[in-house]
């Protein structure tokens, strides 16, 4: 592609998706069934739930699946604990810096 | 985190801002690879800012696709930040100025500004920005400088993300149990969706969102 159609394909994209985020913005204000607001309720936790499955299993190269199940099975226990999240997420990284350095599987 | 940097930075963002630095890093490397120029990658980082879609782009690139397809296929992917959009702006019920924030609404700021009480607009600036600086600097750095952060690191930044979704799911579970069913449904669903590749995200959120519907509130209900 050229110069000028990748940039027509930025500004084409771009405009597109700010267009799909901020449009509904401007229809949130209106009543809705009571049916439509639950369901919107539940997509916050439908989204974690997807995004969990979708990124998992590549949140680490290929090959390191021990690795991956013990950085998160510290940010779980982590997270059980008062304290933000701060704590959790460190310690999923040193694990999986750490299974990652000594090639564990 | 210092009192003063956690005046400007909400504590959240820094998973965040941690996990897109390798991805956007990725991101930079592999289109420069493509032989793209390096202000591509880095403009759609800074105007279009949805990972998936981004990299939809280099693909659609690189395979020659024609530019009216490729830019509908990119609409098509982000689909779902109207639906995050929607159920975002309904739950924080602000002005009509501050609503050009939802320009820095992703799939990860949706869902840490979903959980826990509704933030106000200065509230989720403190949780975008950051996130939005290290997807563009990440970018920038990958196209320019390509290969200087130790792949170690690199690759051991990509579990964070993942584990402040685990987390943020938790403490939701903890405050509301109902959640479960959206959480469950819409991994099932997104899971099973897998072969239809971007769209899997959205049917994962609309299964659950569904599932809310159906299951949650007759939960609620029955609890003494």
């Amino acid at each position: 592609m050229s110069g000028a159609r990748l940039l027509l394909l930025v500004f084409g994209a771009a405009l597109g998706t700010a267009l799909l985020r901020y449009l509904p913005a401007f229809f949130a204000d209106r009543p809705a069934h009571r049916h439509l607001e639950r369901l919107l309720q539940g997509v916050p936790a439908a989204a974690l739930g997807a995004l969990l499955v979708q990124s998992a299993p590549t949140a680490l190269p290929p090959g390191h699946l021990l690795t991956t199940i013990a950085a998160l099975s510290v940010a779980i226990v982590l997270s059980l604990r008062p304290g933000g999240v701060l704590w959790p997420v460190a310690g999923a990284v040193a694990v999986a810096a750490f299974g990652l350095f000594l090639h564990l599987p | 985190m210092p009192p003063r940097l956690a005046r400007i930075v909400d504590t959240r963002a820094l998973p965040i801002a941690l996990g897109y630095l390798p991805v956007a890093f990725a991101f930079g490397l592999a289109a420069v690879a493509l032989h793209a120029p390096a202000w591509f990658p880095i403009l759609l980082s800074l105007l279009l800012y949805a990972g998936a879609s981004q990299f939809a782009a280099l693909h659609l690139v690189a395979t020659g696709a024609p530019l009216v397809a490729s830019v509908l296929a990119i609409w098509l992917i982000n689909l779902r930040m109207a639906l995050e959009s929607l159920s975002f702006f309904r739950r924080a019920g602000w002005s009509r100025r501050p609503r050009a924030l939802a320009l820095w609404l992703t799939d990860e700021t949706f869902v840490a500004a979903s959980l826990g009480p509704a933030p106000q607009p200065w509230e989720f600036l403190r949780l975008a920005w950051l996130p939005y600086s290290a997807w563009v600097a990440g970018t920038a750095l990958g196209a320019l400088l390509g290969g200087i952060l130790p792949s170690l690191l690199r690759d051991a930044f990509g579990i964070s993300i993942d584990a402040l979704f685990l987390t943020l799911l938790v403490s939701t579970l903890r405050q509301e149990p109902s959640a479960v069913w959206s959480a469950l449904c819409g991994a099932a669903a997104a899971l099973l969706a897998q072969p239809l590749g971007g769209w899997s995200l959205l049917v994962g959120m609309g299964t659950g969102a569904i599932a809310h519907l159906l299951i949650a509130p007759k939960v609620k209900e029955t609890r003494p």
